[in-house]
This record gives structure tokens, C-alpha cells and sequence, in this order.
């Protein structure tokens, strides 16, 4: 008899078919990172209020659990060259009282494209895309401006689902400070990037309300997920 | 920050807009609305009485029938001025009033009665209790009912690098350049007489703009309601006129102020660094300890104010304060930043400065809070000293290049559209460049302007792009991530399955598997002391897994996750290990075969902290070990499978049972009809057939079932009685069925 693989791994799994298809590919990075690579190197203002966006779990002062999977960005960069089209789905970690929608640690997934002549259209069709082929063919998007140190321009997407918009996920074009710590120069190289907490997309895509029973190993929970193939990619 | 829209009008003309149109403008230029509060109370609406009957049980009572918009719902009333055509507040089932009262439909004498019709006492208006209150004729039947006073507050989120947007003027301003419509205030100036207070910077770094004035014979008064009003409806309360004019003027315009009391005051006014060893005494009545990276505004006799965060409690005003200082300043962000945090001190003023307040604003705000004051209290405003003297600060000019903002964007915008969005949010344009106005420190870069321009003119209206077609590359990252993922593949294929549990181990934990507090990594700011250390092992989220499942016969559970493991000389490796934990006689895992040597039993004491009753087996191996132990096929594919068969079931919070029933039956006895009658039992969740076997001790023509049931209730554990009865049940179930129960 067939096991069962996580809703987390289904959820991830179809993040990157779909980006694949897009001729993403996946790239990794350390969970334990140090702040140049969560933060300074990627435009955050030292002594801003931005840093507070994001509470963090200090392992000692200058070494940090990874707030995001963006760390992945100014890492991919050192080892590949442009153009590069990647995604980083791994596991990130906040300084946050946990509840039914909030976990210490929990998933994101990173997406990042750095080529000549991108622009902020590029970005919102390549969402709108990504959420029409996660949720179905007629679903709804919605953007916002918003702020984020490493993106300029920047933005939040929201999917209306089940007669609610959610907002779901933030982007930006990449700031020209973080393509520069790239190596790279911002009057010949842009790019987008993108991020979005998995746990929010399983819990949406399979009705989870709580996302605790996800990481409990309540193996009623867990027999309810396939283990076994409707398609192959 | 909360914006009262009847406030907002002072500085915008809102016209017919209605709360919700103004929240999504403001929100598609970039200011998240989190909640919109258009006042009144909850679940009561204005009603129209259409009629009004005797009640046949009750002589002082009525039977009344009211429009609410939604219904037309009858309503038993004992108010003797009802009348026909009157709009009155009715609240709804499911409204809960002021006065505690919870409105559900209930028979009154005999009638339904579907609401309640309110009197002023009941809405927490007035003390009138004499009859129902009767509203103008200008109420809109069904719509909320707002007493008069209260109107629309937004609650706006704003981001950290809109320090600009922390005030009524300037959420105007945006609005006013996506509305093209302009700004309605103005900003009289107040002049007056000498004397003016002395003060000298000595800290010119950490504030680079300070100026103060007297404001002298102020009589202490009430202000007139208004001011009273918008400050609650913001969020502040109200402690001294002149305090509440401060904070008035800090909404409206974003500068924060502050009184002194000048009499307490022993002029020269110093702004500097504290001197170690100094500390002061604030307003929140507690001392603090000063240290020389705190700014500080000083009089002769030492600290008078935590200058940007709160004022001393020696030099506040009182009730006898006849004459204040006025402060309007500029303060830097990072010191009152790092300030309020050493001390653990957040106020209004320090969460404004920490973003940037404009500097051009201060004296403004002055004139602002002086006229204010000379209008209410009776004061007059004196002559204003600005330091350290009217100069003007450096302007920021950065490139400016309409094609490369429109390419950014990725649309065809026409320079004169970009020029002219730029120009209405205060950008002043030369041919090539651009001179940032003062209050958007954070515009440093062109890029920058191609935000302004994308939100001024609206995301929604970017025609979407899709990227050409790449090249796609592989790369080991890539190719590792699809190697996992086929192995999850086959350990699923062979009966396993996926655990994943957190990165996190408690003390206890740690204690009970021998593990030295220095073997493992610690965290400076954990959460909770649960979650204080790094795992260097999966084991204990698997043996937490198991545990949370003892009714299940087998359990075999793999989980890939990253541990943490201090190598020598403090250096910590992070390292994807597997972990496999079963039950059952497999002795060892068969995707590892017999290519890795070891398999553990679990120690007793371990099953016994975890609360195990059954024997485990335990194995873990870096993923790069087993990776390179196994024939990775050519093409690295994984199964991608989104939905479920049916929608997900919450289980029970509480503990299940599980109960087996296997029987002989004919070959064409259908097992999944069976199966789904059986799923149908009072307190059955799951049915699983998991045996058919037909051959050796089964008569011809006949088989063998077998299935799992799992018993849970929502609320509770099952007593044995109820679990008996539902199984009572399942095999008279059977019996009818003729089926042979084993």
C-alpha cells in the first residue's frame, strides 16, 4: 500500500512545475545565514524601521535564522551569471508568538529573474500567470504598491478565493543597490523578484485552517494527501 | 494611522466619495487600509415603522412592524411614542448594546418579536429612557445607525519609508496627486513679539533644526468638543488643552511638539548629547538612565526632555501653566531610533522621527499650534527662534530620465504624463534632473521616481507582459532538489510516508535523549524556551509523529529536513538529513536496503519519554550519503499531484480508536459499497480496506476482507460503550449481509 507525501511537498511540487514551465530553475541556500546576506547586502537600511518588518531569531550577533529565502539571492548570483530565472522554496524563520496562521518556522518560496530590459509588467504577467495556474484559469488578481527594502518598484498580490481577496504575496523589481551587490551593473541588468509563504498556499488550496496540523504528524491528517501520480512532470 | 474623513475634508475635498472608494484609492497609490470603521454600532440599523398594532396579550404593549431594509420584521415594543412613519434605531439579533444587552428573537407575551426598538439609554447616548428615539427624516432605512458625531475612520497601515504619509496633510497630498485636485489648507503664518526663548545646538548631528517660541498669558480652558472627538476617533486620549493641541497638530501635519512649562524652565534651552551617568525623569512618571548616545533637550539645570521620544515630568504643563516653550524640531532618525530602543520607550513623536518628519514643516506646525492656541486658550504667540539659523538644508537632485521610467514600468507612458505626475507630487523638474521635495528623504535613486509613477498612475493599468522564452538551465542546486524529490517518490511507492515537523528542540527533549546542551545550537531570542535549540537530529520530530498516533497498527515515517550540528572549534554545519522511524517487522528500511549497515532500535527510554508503547526502529543519514548510495535514473521526474479526492476532514482534537472487522464472503460482494456503508456508522471517520486475500483457507469462489476503522468523536474521547455499540452495529451490518465475520 501507497504512503502519503506532505500537502507542504504537493503545495512546493506544483510551485515549480509551474515555474519550470517558465524556464525557472531551483536553487538553495542556508537556513542559518549571516545578517549580510539576510539583510545588509540586500538594501536594508541598518538602524531603519524596515528591519522591524521582519522579526528575527538572532543566533548570536552576527548570524541570524533566515527571515526569507531572499538570503538565496545575492548567493545564487555569486555562483551563476546573468540571465538566470530561479526559485528557492525552503524553510525561513520569524520571531512571532505562533498561532493557527503563524508557525516560528514555516516555508517560503523565492523566485527571482535578472535579464536585460525587464520591467514591472514582466512581473505582474508572470504572477497573474502563476496564480491563474495554481487557483484555476479564472481567478482574480489584485496589485498594490507596497514597500520592501530590496525592490523598487514594489507591490502585494491578492487572489480573491472563496468570496475573499487574500493577499497572498509581495514583489518588486529588484533594487538597483541589491543587482549592484549582485556584481552586477543596474543600467545594463534588471530583474524581479517575488516571495510567498507556502503554508498560506497549502492552507488556501486545501482548506486548512489551522496550519499546526500540518507540522503535528497526526498521521489522520496526513492519509488524507495523495501519495501517488494523476500526472508526472 | 487613523484618518477621520470629516477631518481629511480640511485638507481635501472628499466629494460624494464613500468610505470604501477612499480606502481603495488610497490603497492604489500604496497605503493599506486595514479596517474601515464608518462608526455606529454593530447590527443596528435605522428602521421605518410601517405599522403599529395593539398586542393581544398585553395592554401596555405593541405590536410593531418595521421596514429594516433587508426585512419587514415585527418587533413587540412597549414605548409609549411609537407611531407609524416614524424612522427609528432598531437592533438587530445578534447586536450587542452598550448597556450589555444582547438582542436574539424571542416571543414576548405570546408574539415574536424580532429586535428591539431603542431609546436613547439603550445606545449609550443619553439617559432618556422615556420612550424610543426618534430619528430626523434624512435617515436612510436599513443603513447602519450612526448617532451623530461619529463618522468614517480609516485604519492605515503606512510603510515604513512613507514617513510623509503619517498626517493628514500628507495622506492629502497623495491623494490630491492621484485625484489631480489640489490641496484645500493653508498655513497662515503667526508672527510675534520678542521676547524669543535662547537656544543653542550643540549636537548639530543628531538635530539639525530646532525652534522654540513663548507663548504666553494662556488661560486653561476646555476646548471646544471637535478637538475632543477627532483625537478619540485617532486613537489619543486627552490630558491638557494644550497637550491636546500638540497632538492635534502632530495629526494633522506630522511634526511632533511639545510644551514646556516656561516658568520650570531655566533658559539657555541646550540641545545635546546626555553626559554619561545623567538621567532624567519623564512624563510616564519613571526615571531613566542617560547615556552620551541620547539626545537630550537640556536647560541649566540639566535633561528637561528625552528630545524626539517624551518630555520631563519637572518642566510639564499643569493646570497653573500660563506660559509655555513651544518646541517644533527636527531630530534624525537612527539616534532617537537606537534611543528607544535601548529603553524600551515607543511613543508617537519617536515613531515619527524614526521615519523622517519633513523640517520645512516645523515652523508651520508652530504657527499652527500657536494660532490654535491663541484662538481657544487666549494665549499669545511670541517672536520664534530658529536654529541654527535659516538656512537651507542641502537639496537632494537625482537623474531623471522619462524613457528609462516608462521602460522600468514596462509601458508606454508619454514624458508630459510623466513630468506632469512627478510635478503634482511636489518633484521639482529640470531637463535631466529632479530635486526631491523635502518631506520624501526616501526617493535617492531614479528608480525611485518609477515607483512614484506606476502608483500615481495605477498598477492595474500596466498592460501584463509575459518573460520570452528562456534558456533552462540545470544546475546541481536544481538537480539535487528533483533527486529528493524522486527518492520522497519511491519511499512513498514502498508504503512510507512524509513527516514535517519543526526545526525546534526543548529542554526536556534534549535532557531525555542524553544530548549535551553544548551539542546542539542555542538561540539568543527564542520565542519560548519549547523552541530554544537548533535540532542536530530528526529523531524527535519523528518520535513526536508517532507518538500523536497510537491507534494506527504500522507507521512507517520518513522526514528530509535540515539539522544543525556544532563541528569543531564552534563552527556549526548545516546538513539535509533523512530520517526514517517504523514499526512492524520491516528490520530495515527497503530503500536503503542492505547498502547502509546500522538500524536502531529505539531506546526504552526514549519510547517512554515520548509516551510509546510499541517498539520503533529509528535510522538517519545525511541525504548526500543515501543520495550517492542509490541508482538515480537519468531523467529526474517527480509525481505532481494537486487535488484531493474529496474535501480535507479536520480530525478530532481529541484521541480516535481504531477498531478491525474482516470477513469471508462471496468473490462478488462489493467491498467498496461495503466500505462506504461502513463509513456511515455513528462515530466511523475512516474505513480502510487494507486485506483481500483469497487462495489457502478460503473456500472457492470466495474472499477475505479486511478493514481499519477509525472511531472519533469531535468533542471528546469515545467511551467503550459507544465504541462497542458502533461495532455491535458493524457486524449485525455484515450478519445481514450474510458475510462470515473472522
Amino acid at each position: 500500500m501507497s504512503g502519503h507525501l506532505h500537502p507542504l511537498t504537493w503545495t512546493i511540487r506544483d510551485c515549480v512545475r509551474i515555474f519550470t514551465a517558465m524556464d525557472f530553475s531551483v536553487v538553495a541556500g542556508p537556513e542559518l545565514e549571516t545578517v549580510a546576506y539576510n539583510f545588509d547586502r540586500l538594501n536594508f537600511p541598518p538602524d531603519h524601521p524596515a528591519r522591524d518588518m521582519q522579526d528575527t531569531l538572532w543566533v548570536n550577533p552576527g548570524e541570524l535564522m533566515r527571515t526569507h529565502t531572499s538570503n538565496v539571492q545575492i548567493r545564487a548570483m555569486e555562483r551563476f551569471t546573468p540571465p538566470v530565472r530561479m526559485v528557492v522554496p525552503g524553510r525561513v524563520y520569524r520571531n512571532e508568538n505562533p498561532d493557527a496562521t503563524h508557525a516560528i518556522d514555516f516555508f517560503q518560496l523565492e523566485g527571482f529573474v535578472v535579464d536585460r530590459h525587464i520591467s514591472l509588467a514582466h512581473l505582474l504577467g508572470t504572477l497573474e500567470d502563476f496564480a491563474k495556474q495554481f487557483f484555476g484559469k479564472d481567478t482574480l488578481v489584485r496589485f498594490r504598491p507596497s514597500y520592501f527594502p530590496f525592490t523598487e518598484p514594489s507591490l502585494e498580490m491578492a487572489v480573491y478565493f472563496n468570496q475573499r481577496w487574500l493577499e497572498l504575496l509581495g514583489a518588486g523589481m529588484i533594487h538597483p543597490n541589491v543587482i549592484r551587490e549582485m556584481g552586477l551593473d543596474p543600467a545594463a541588468w534588471s530583474g524581479f523578484a517575488f516571495g510567498f509563504g507556502i503554508d498560506r498556499f497549502m492552507a488556501v488550496r486545501y482548506g486548512l485552517a489551522d496550519i499546526r496540523l500540518s507540522y503535528s504528524g497526526d498521521y489522520r491528517f496526513l492519509k488524507q494527501f495523495p501519495g501517488s501520480a494523476k500526472d508526472n512532470q | 494611522m487613523k484618518v477621520a474623513l470629516s477631518w481629511l475634508k480640511e485638507f481635501i475635498d472628499l466629494g460624494e466619495r464613500s468610505p470604501e472608494s477612499i480606502a481603495m484609492d488610497l490603497e492604489s497609490i500604496g497605503h493599506e487600509v486595514e479596517a474601515i470603521d464608518v462608526g455606529g454600532l454593530d447590527r443596528v440599523v435605522v428602521g421605518k415603522i410601517v405599522a403599529v398594532d395593539p398586542h393581544p396579550n398585553a395592554d401596555r404593549l405593541r405590536v410593531v412592524t418595521v421596514d429594516t431594509g433587508d426585512l419587514v420584521r415585527t418587533i413587540v415594543c412597549g414605548a409609549p411614542n411609537v407611531a407609524v412613519g416614524q424612522l427609528v434605531p432598531v437592533a438587530l439579533p445578534g447586536a450587542q448594546l452598550p448597556n450589555g444587552l444582547e438582542i436574539v428573537p424571542r416571543a414576548i407575551r405570546g408574539v415574536e418579536s424580532q429586535g428591539m426598538i431603542c431609546a436613547e439609554d439603550e445606545l449609550g447616548l443619553g439617559d432618556n429612557h422615556e420612550g424610543i428615539l426618534v430619528l430626523p427624516e434624512t435617515a436612510a432605512i436599513g443603513q447602519p445607525f450612526h448617532p451623530t458625531g461619529i463618522e468614517a475612520v480609516l485604519d492605515i497601515a503606512v510603510t515604513p519609508n512613507r514617513g510623509d504619509a503619517l498626517s493628514y496633510h500628507g495622506l492629502a497630498r497623495d491623494l490630491a496627486a492621484r485625484w489631480r485636485r489640489p490641496i484645500t489648507r493653508i498655513f497662515p503664518t503667526v508672527t510675534g513679539h520678542a521676547p524669543k526663548p535662547d537656544v543653542q545646538i550643540e549636537a548639530q548631528d543628531l538635530c539639525d533644526r530646532y525652534t522654540a517660541r513663548f507663548i504666553s498669558n494662556i488661560q486653561i480652558r476646555d476646548l471646544p468638543d471637535v478637538f475632543a472627538r477627532r483625537l478619540e476617533a485617532t486613537g489619543h486620549g486627552h490630558y491638557h488643552p494644550v497637550v491636546d493641541l500638540t497632538n492635534y497638530v502632530m495629526e494633522e501635519l506630522g511634526v511632533p511638539l511639545h510644551a514646556f512649562d516656561a516658568e520650570k524652565v531655566q533658559l539657555p534651552i541646550i540641545v545635546r548629547r546626555a553626559i554619561d551617568g545623567e538621567s532624567i525623569r519623564l512624563l510616564d512618571g519613571k526615571t531613566y538612565p542617560l547615556d552620551h548616545t541620547m539626545l537630550v533637550i537640556a536647560d541649566q539645570t540639566g535633561p528637561i526632555a528625552l528630545a524626539g521620544i517624551m518630555g520631563g515630568f519637572k518642566t510639564a504643563v499643569s493646570k497653573s501653566t500660563r506660559q509655555i516653550i513651544l518646541e517644533s524640531a527636527h531630530f534624525l532618525p537612527t539616534s532617537i531610533r537606537k534611543t528607544r530602543m535601548k529603553l524600551k520607550l515607543t511613543t508617537d513623536a519617536s515613531y515619527r522621527f524614526e521615519r523622517h518628519t519633513d523640517p520645512n514643516m516645523c515652523i508651520p506646525a508652530s504657527d499652527r499650534v500657536a494660532q490654535l492656541v491663541k484662538d481657544h486658550l487666549g494665549g499669545q504667540p511670541g517672536e520664534l527662534t530658529d536654529k541654527p539659523a535659516a538656512t537651507t538644508p542641502e537639496k537632494q537632485i537625482i537623474p531623471f530620465d522619462s524613457t528609462a521610467i516608462s521602460r522600468r514600468i514596462g509601458q508606454t507612458i508619454p514624458p508630459e504624463e510623466v513630468t506632469d505626475i512627478l510635478q503634482r507630487l511636489g518633484f521639482i523638474m529640470a531637463q535631466k534632473t529632479v530635486t526631491v521635495p523635502s518631506w520624501r528623504p526616501d526617493i535617492t535613486v531614479w528608480e525611485d521616481l518609477s515607483e512614484e509613477v506606476a502608483r500615481i498612475a495605477g498598477y492595474e493599468q500596466i498592460p501584463r507582459q509575459r518573460l520570452p522564452k528562456g534558456n533552462s538551465t540545470s544546475n546541481e542546486d536544481d538537480r539535487r532538489f528533483r533527486a529528493v524529490e524522486w527518492l520522497k517518490d519511491q519511499l512513498v511507492q514502498a508504503g512510507w510516508t512524509e513527516h514535517i515537523g519543526t526545526s525546534f528542540l526543548s529542554p526536556s527533549e534534549l535532557a531525555a535523549l542524553n544530548m549535551l546542551e553544548t551539542s546542539v545550537i542555542r538561540l539568543a531570542n527564542p520565542v519560548t524556551e519549547e523552541a530554544a535549540y537548533l535540532r542536530s537530529t530528526l529523531k524527535v520530530s519523528l518520535l513526536k509523529a508517532a507518538a500523536k498516533n497510537p491507534v494506527f497498527p504500522e507507521i512507517s515515517l520518513f522526514e528530509i529536513g535540515t539539522i544543525f550540528q556544532t563541528a569543531a572549534k564552534g563552527v556549526i554545519e548545516e546538513v539535509t538529513a533523512i530520517g526514517l522511524l517504523w514499526t512492524g517487522k520491516k528490520t530495515h528500511p527497503e530503500i536503503i536496503g542492505d547498502k547502509i549497515d546500522q538500524t536502531d532500535v529505539v531506546a526504552a527510554g526514549d519510547l517512554r519519554h515520548f509516551k510509546i508503547r510499541r517498539p520503533l526502529r529509528y535510522v538517519e543519514l545525511t541525504i548526500e550519503k543515501l543520495l550517492s548510495e542509490v541508482n538515480l535514473p537519468e531523467q529526474l521526474t517527480f509525481v505532481v499531484n494537486p487535488t484531493l479526492a474529496q474535501p480535507l476532514r479536520m480530525p478530532s482534537r481529541f484521541q480516535p480508536a481504531m477498531r478491525d472487522v474482516a470477513f469471508v464472503g462471496p468473490d462478488a460482494v462489493d467491498l467498496v459499497a461495503i466500505g462506504q456503508t461502513l463509513a456511515g456508522f455513528p462515530s466511523i471517520v475512516d474505513v480502510e480496506l487494507f486485506d483481500v486475500y483469497r487462495g489457502k483457507g478460503i473456500p472457492p469462489g470466495q474472499q477475505s476482507a479486511a478493514f481499519h476503522l477509525l472511531l472519533e468523536h469531535p468533542d471528546r474521547t469515545l467511551t467503550t460503550d459507544e465504541i462497542q455499540g458502533t461495532m455491535d452495529r458493524v457486524t449485525e451490518y455484515l450478519m445481514n449481509e450474510k458475510l462470515q465475520i473472522r
